[in-house]
């Protein structure tokens, strides 16, 4: 029997529920609802279904829902400094010590209206992958400009910026312009990449992986200060616990997911020296530097605290 | 129990304005704000529709609907389709409801480069229907074969609800694309069956009428000035796509570009023709777009309530053995598929569906094309199925729901059967996919 | 109110015929970029997202014509067994509810719409997309729905009276 005081919290994922980042995060709302029992449920309302991956930071932040399982590239145009979790060179613990994560937070709370209770997932990378295999270059590099990528919304400046054309689709259209052509690359995360039945046609694997996912559990910061003390610390280290477990198991689904696409098939090139550093380098520049005209007011602190 | 309530209230309320002649669409959105008040966020939850609307129709894969009816409507207004249908009569002589198997044939052959039932219905609604009434065919001899011709598309290969399936569920989605190919056409000859067994029992339902012998030099002149053509922009629509030129959109932009070209070389080309054709374009891409933004966010409400959910653990609640929850699955999809499209249909009901399905070890391409068959049920099983809107879109004013839903259930019953056919046979889903 | 009714008949009218415009550059813009890819040139990046926001106009614009010329799809299963009396009211109360409707869901459609320009907000696909770009159509379409509805409840015209001309077209 439920307390008379036990606050219920409306949650929703982005992706559909038997993907694993829902799985993942359902792990999380398994255990919160476990210890907060009587004091904080966690009720799932359900993923795209309920309110499409693009709008879940909007509808966080008019209180529609008050917990979301989102990546921050979903939601730029509300955080535009939601790409550092995604530019970062640090670790997420670096990045809770060093004070990173409370200067972030501070600005989702006044951009997104949201609270930030963990960045989950993040064990692994992007990778580009190329249905012919790419053209080299002297310096040990890819003739980008051969290449039209399927790219998100996260990291299509930087695609843009090696030189590749680049279109910007939802996962579930991948399928189809991978098939015929529309698009001759594809950047995701190995992470799943094989369950979407993409790595029938891109038979190479560009490394190194550039950025890191940016997956966040995230909460309406209003429904956050109402929450009693009690309830907010078994979030917090609820949340903390999973950001670390998640993190190890996608790092590990990762290595044996690819090696799987390997095994069956795909090769991995990988850039000469030089060329991976330029590339790693652009990646980050074209995050910050996106960052920068969308709004350059904190862009100093956080590219000390997490780059 | 507290799924039921919103569930009732979301249903009868949709179900009530709209029977009380409010535009569906519009019955809709008013359901949707007053489920909104009631179970999810009131008026910042409106707001969130409102943002939502670029989410539900501004999408690519919904691209080749206005694209088809396009070039549908180009055919139609030239005349080049009434030519094709005149050559069709010559040559197909005296079988009874002739026109019924060219739509179904055509249909056919249009599933095979279009993967958007809306899209085909839509195509062969406007060019074959009025020709069928004009011919005195009753309404189920025409409005039949095109709804049963036009639910082909997401059966036969390619399908855009089929990449979305497999994409969702996570089933390999080439396996299941080419799994559809037989089925389709079992499903093909079964419809060629059915309006044959229909006619056997009320000849006048089809009439014949009158056609002169014509001398064998004028029908091959009129299959080699009206049909041939048409072969290249089957080739445009088709042929692009199993070369991998074209996605189907781009397909049935070059379709359009093929007829175009065309009415330029048959001198049939008026400026007045393409405005005409896009004028029809955009009034039925109006309506159906309205109606998809409208029940995108039915569907959002629906699930957050919890409505879908709770109903659909409630049938599967009752633990039997794995065709037992096969069958209630497949009963579920078919009562969703009355009030609901087939994406949010697959939305809520594949997180449910799918443990299942794994639980008992199915095969999941198996699964995957049983489900995609039933979904399509939906496009057609009335009071909210969208091939009955486009078919109501495009026929004569006046005709009424019931008219061509009962033109359609004889389809539906067909569907059915094949599904059955596939769950006693999985041979019959399973047989090309393993040949990968 | 003979004057509103004509001029947003014509305003109705042009949305319209923008959306048939729309509907030929999406078919134009879709086959530049198949034509360039096979010539092995390089493709519009911006075609796709470009062809998904011509989809959102389509979709919205034709609305206050397909009102006045009786576009959008109704059933009427409860309406038809009524008594003639009974069907006239409810005429009515079908045309209140959607002017209703419509102003409400304008009212909406202009608070995101005047938020949009003052925050400037955008949509992230293949281009940054303005979101006032996103909701005008919206806004612009209920509140000439609206109108066009009223003209109905005033007796000028009605829903449910199918003009035989039409029944030969599509
Ligand atoms: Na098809
Ligand atoms: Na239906």
């Amino acid at each position: 029997p439920a307390r008379a005081d036990e606050v219920v919290l409306n949650a929703v994922h982005f992706t559909p529920a038997q993907n694993a980042y829902a799985q993942s995060f359902l792990k999380f709302v398994e255990k919160v609802n476990e210890r907060g029992k009587g004091i904080v449920q966690i009720k799932v309302r359900g993923g795209p279904e309920v309110v499409p991956p693009l709008q879940q930071g909007e509808a966080q932040k008019n209180g529609l829902i008050d917990m979301i399982n989102t990546p921050a590239g979903l939601y730029l145009e509300l955080a535009p400094e939601g790409e550092v979790f995604s530019a970062t060179g640090k670790s997420v613990s670096d990045v809770r010590e060093n004070g990173g994560w409370e200067l972030i937070s501070k600005i989702y709370a006044e951009k997104a209206n949201a609270h930030l209770l963990a960045h989950v997932d993040a064990g692994a990378g992007f990778h580009v992958f190329t249905v012919k295999e790419p053209a080299k270059t002297d310096n040990g590099g890819i003739d980008w400009s051969a290449l039209t990528i399927r790219s998100a919304p996260l990291y299509r400046d930087f695609l843009e910026a090696l030189g590749a054309t680049v279109i910007v689709q939802s996962p579930g259209e991948i399928y189809t312009s991978l098939e015929r052509g529309v698009v001759n690359a594809n950047a995701y995360t190995v992470f799943g990449y094989k369950s979407f039945g993409w790595d029938k046609f891109t038979k190479y694997r560009i490394d190194p992986s550039f950025f890191v996912t940016d997956v966040l559990v995230s909460m309406n910061q209003k429904k956050w200060e109402s929450l009693s003390p009690e309830a907010q610390k078994i979030l917090t280290d609820v949340a903390l616990e999973h950001e670390l477990e998640s993190a190890t198991a996608n790092a590990e689904a990762t290595v044996t997911q690819g090696q799987q696409m390997i095994d069956e098939g795909q090769t991995v090139v990988t850039l000469g020296e030089t060329a991976a550093a330029d590339f790693l380098a652009k990646a980050a520049e074209a995050s910050w530097k996106r960052m920068n005209e969308r709004d350059p007011t904190h862009i100093e602190a956080l590219r000390a605290l997490f780059q | 129990m507290d799924w039921l309530f919103p569930f009732a209230v979301m249903v009868s309320l949709v179900l009530c304005l709209m029977g009380l002649g409010l535009p569906v669409a519009f019955a809709f959105f008013a359901t949707n704000i007053a489920g909104l008040y009631l179970f999810f966020g009131g008026s910042v939850g409106v707001a969130q529709m409102i943002a939502n609307f670029s989410d539900a129709v501004a999408t690519y894969a919904l691209t080749p609907l206005p694209l088809f009816l396009v070039m549908g409507s180009l055919f139609f207004r030239s005349g080049l389709g009434d030519g094709v249908i005149r050559a069709l009569d010559l040559c197909i002589g005296g079988l009874r409801a002739r026109l019924s198997y060219v739509v179904l044939a055509a249909g056919a052959v249009f599933s095979a480069l279009s993967g958007s039932s809306i899209a085909n219905t839509g195509m062969m609604g406007a060019l074959m229907v009025p020709e069928m009434l004009k011919r005195g065919y009753k309404p189920r001899m025409a409005f039949g074969p095109v709804l049963g011709a036009g639910s082909l598309a997401v059966i036969i290969p390619p399908s855009t609800l089929a990449v979305l399936l497999g994409s969702l569920a996570q089933i390999d989605v080439g396996a299941l694309l080419i799994a559809g190919a037989i089925p389709g056409l079992l499903l093909t000859l079964m419809f060629a069956a059915l309006i044959f067994v229909q006619t056997l029992i009320d000849p006048e339902s089809a009439p014949q009428y009158a056609t002169e012998r014509p001398a064998r030099g004028a029908a091959l002149k009129a299959v080699a000035v009206n049909i041939v053509p048409m072969g290249v922009i089957v080739f445009l629509v088709v042929g692009t796509i199993i070369l991998g030129i074209a996605t189907p959109t781009e397909s049935a932009a070059l379709g359009c570009a093929g007829v175009l070209g065309l009415l330029l070389a048959y001198r049939k080309f008026r400026w007045s023709v393409l405005w005409e054709a896009l004028d029809d374009a955009m009034k039925v891409t109006g309506m159906t777009f309205l109606i998809i933004s409208a029940s995108t966010t039915f569907s959002q409400v629906f699930a957050f309530s919890g409505a879908s959910a709770g109903f659909i653990n409630t049938i599967v609640g009752f633990d039997p053995g794995p065709y037992t929850f096969l069958l209630l699955m497949i009963l579920v999809i078919i009562i969703l598929g009355m009030f609901m499209d087939q994406v949010s249909m697959m939305l809520i009901t594949l997180p449910i569906f799918l443990p299942i399905a794994m639980h008992f070890q199915f095969d999941l391409v198996w699964f995957g094309l049983i489900l995609l068959l039933t979904y399509e049920i939906g496009f057609t099983s009335p009071p909210f199925g969208l091939l009955l809107f486009i078919m109501l879109g495009v026929a004569p004013k006046g005709t009424s729901l019931s008219t061509v839903a009962l033109a359609a259930a004889p389809y539906i019953a067909c569907t059915l059967f094949l599904i059955l056919l596939i769950i006693l046979f999985p041979k019959i889903a399973l047989f090309l996919p393993g040949l990968l | 109110m003979t004057l509103v009714f004509a001029l947003s008949g014509r305003l109705s009218h042009a949305l319209a015929q923008c959306a048939k415009l729309v509907l030929g550059a999406i078919i134009l813009v879709v086959i530049s970029d198949v034509v360039l890819r096979n010539l092995g040139l390089r493709p519009l990046s911006w075609s796709i997202s470009a062809a998904e926001y011509g989809l959102l106009y389509a979709a919205f614009l034709p609305m206050p014509w397909l009102v006045r010329i009786k576009g959008h799809v109704f059933v009427e299963f409860f309406r038809q067994p009524l008594p003639p009396a009974a069907r006239a009211m409810l005429e009515r109360a079908v045309y209140i509810a959607c002017i209703g409707l419509c102003l409400y869901l304008c009212w909406h459609a202009s608070l995101l719409l005047i938020d949009a320009v003052r925050t400037g907000a955008y949509e992230t696909r293949t281009f940054d997309m303005p979101k006032w770009a996103v909701f005008l159509p919206v806004a612009l379409s209920f509140l000439l729905s609206a109108i066009e509805w009223t003209r109905y409840l005033l007796g000028k015209d009605s829903l449910y009276d199918l003009d035989p001309l039409e029944q030969e077209g599509l």
